[in-house]
């Protein structure tokens, strides 16, 4: 009976433990097809762009029915006022936990290592100097003897 | 001897330049962003960032011209050489993709290094999955991360709220080796708020690192305003 319910219990928890893993995995998986359908119009015009650089804002607007979803991109005469600019620096930055990760860093302790290691570079970089100085120093008498 | 003084010399040169060397990158860039409201939007141009000079400069060339300049936490738009706006962002450099892909320090997008506690590890279908834990003091803003690694290249990584809920994802893709630097030159973001989610696809092309032919951009000086 002992036995019966230790299987069992084995059993649960390397479901368990499966069914963890997998979570975890499948919290990083792609759908590539729903992604190149929603962004198909928008790489079809990035694709028209990089053939033609001089393409302006207008020429987009010109071939754009006025109820694409496209069509903000043509009506951004300010510039990137208009958009999210916190979106867009995430954009070429980690993810908001970049943030997490900054403010958690102390700025003390940051500032303490700084100077360690810049007085440990410090001091390494004057040992070697003399190292060598002696060492060339060394080889020069030697040589010349 | 002078065997000996040749080695030491050159072991010195060695170990002084390899500290420099990577400083520099740039790249062409596009962004293509799905809003949660359904609008889109592509913003295309050129980016360069200088290690030495801790900033980011985006030379945007569609759908506007116009430069941002990420400097000093602050993020400066400039039109026609001129301060239009200026907007706080946060001190984003050091964990800015560029910063950390010359540092070497993107497979592990840089979190060893700060109070983030790593729980656990797991190994499973070629992904190694690590779980990292904020600081006491942070677990009221944010939840763990989870960040996974194939090939020992940093793929993916999750945020979550203090709730356990996904407050955004983020995948590095299509690695390629520019000069010994490893760069994904696909990035994809999803953020999700409140039920509603938002997308975007960066695209990074001809990419360079130490380009040293040019200082423009590198070194761009924020004009008086």
């Amino acid at each position: 009976m002992i036995h019966k319910m230790k299987t069992i219990l084995l059993l649960v928890l390397s479901l368990l433990y499966f069914n963890i893993t997998a979570l975890s995995n499948d919290l990083f998986v792609i759908d590539e097809n729903e992604l190149q359908n929603e962004f198909a119009e928008l790489t079809t015009l990035e694709t028209q762009i990089l053939q033609t650089p001089e393409m302006a804002v207008e020429d987009v607007q010109l071939s754009l029915n006025t109820q694409s979803p496209m069509y903000i991109i043509a009506t951004q005469k300010d510039g990137l006022s208009n958009f999210d600019r916190g979106s867009f620096a995430w954009g070429f930055c980690c993810c908001p936990v970049g943030i997490f990760v900054v403010l958690s860093k102390d700025d003390d302790e940051r500032h303490k290592n700084a100077e360690l290691h810049f007085v440990a570079g410090a001091v390494a970089s004057t040992v070697t100097f003399c190292c060598s100085l002696y060492v060339i120093g060394v080889v020069l008498s030697a040589t010349s003897i | 001897m002078k065997l000996i003084l040749v080695f030491l010399l050159t072991f010195n040169c060695i170990t002084a330049f390899s500290q420099f060397s990577f400083s520099r990158i740039e790249a062409d860039f596009s962004i293509k962003e799905k809003k949660n409201d359904g609008t889109m939007s592509l913003t295309m141009g050129k980016v360069f960032f200088d290690l030495n000079e801790r900033q980011i400069v985006y030379q945007i060339t569609f759908p506007v011209k116009e430069i941002l300049l990420m400097k000093d936490s602050v993020t400066y738009q400039i039109v026609d050489g001129v301060v239009k706006s200026q907007h706080f962002t946060g001190i984003l450099i050091d964990f800015s993709i560029f910063n950390l892909a010359l540092q070497g320090e993107l497979p592990h997008f840089g979190i060893k290094n700060t109070p983030f506690k790593l729980e656990k590890t797991e190994v499973n279908q070629g992904m190694v999955l690590s779980t990292w834990i904020p600081p006491k003091r942070l677990q009221e803003l944010q939840g763990k991360v989870m960040i996974s690694q194939k090939n020992k290249q940093l793929f993916g990584m999750v945020s979550f709220s203090s709730k356990e809920e996904v407050i955004a994802k983020q995948f590095f893709r299509k690695y390629q080796n520019f000069q010994g630097v490893q760069f994904p030159t696909e990035v994809l973001n999803f953020t999700y708020f409140k039920g509603s989610e938002n997308k975007k696809i960066t695209t990074y092309r001809n990419v360079q690192i130490n380009n040293f032919t040019t200082d423009i951009y590198y070194d761009y000086q924020l004009p008086n305003k």
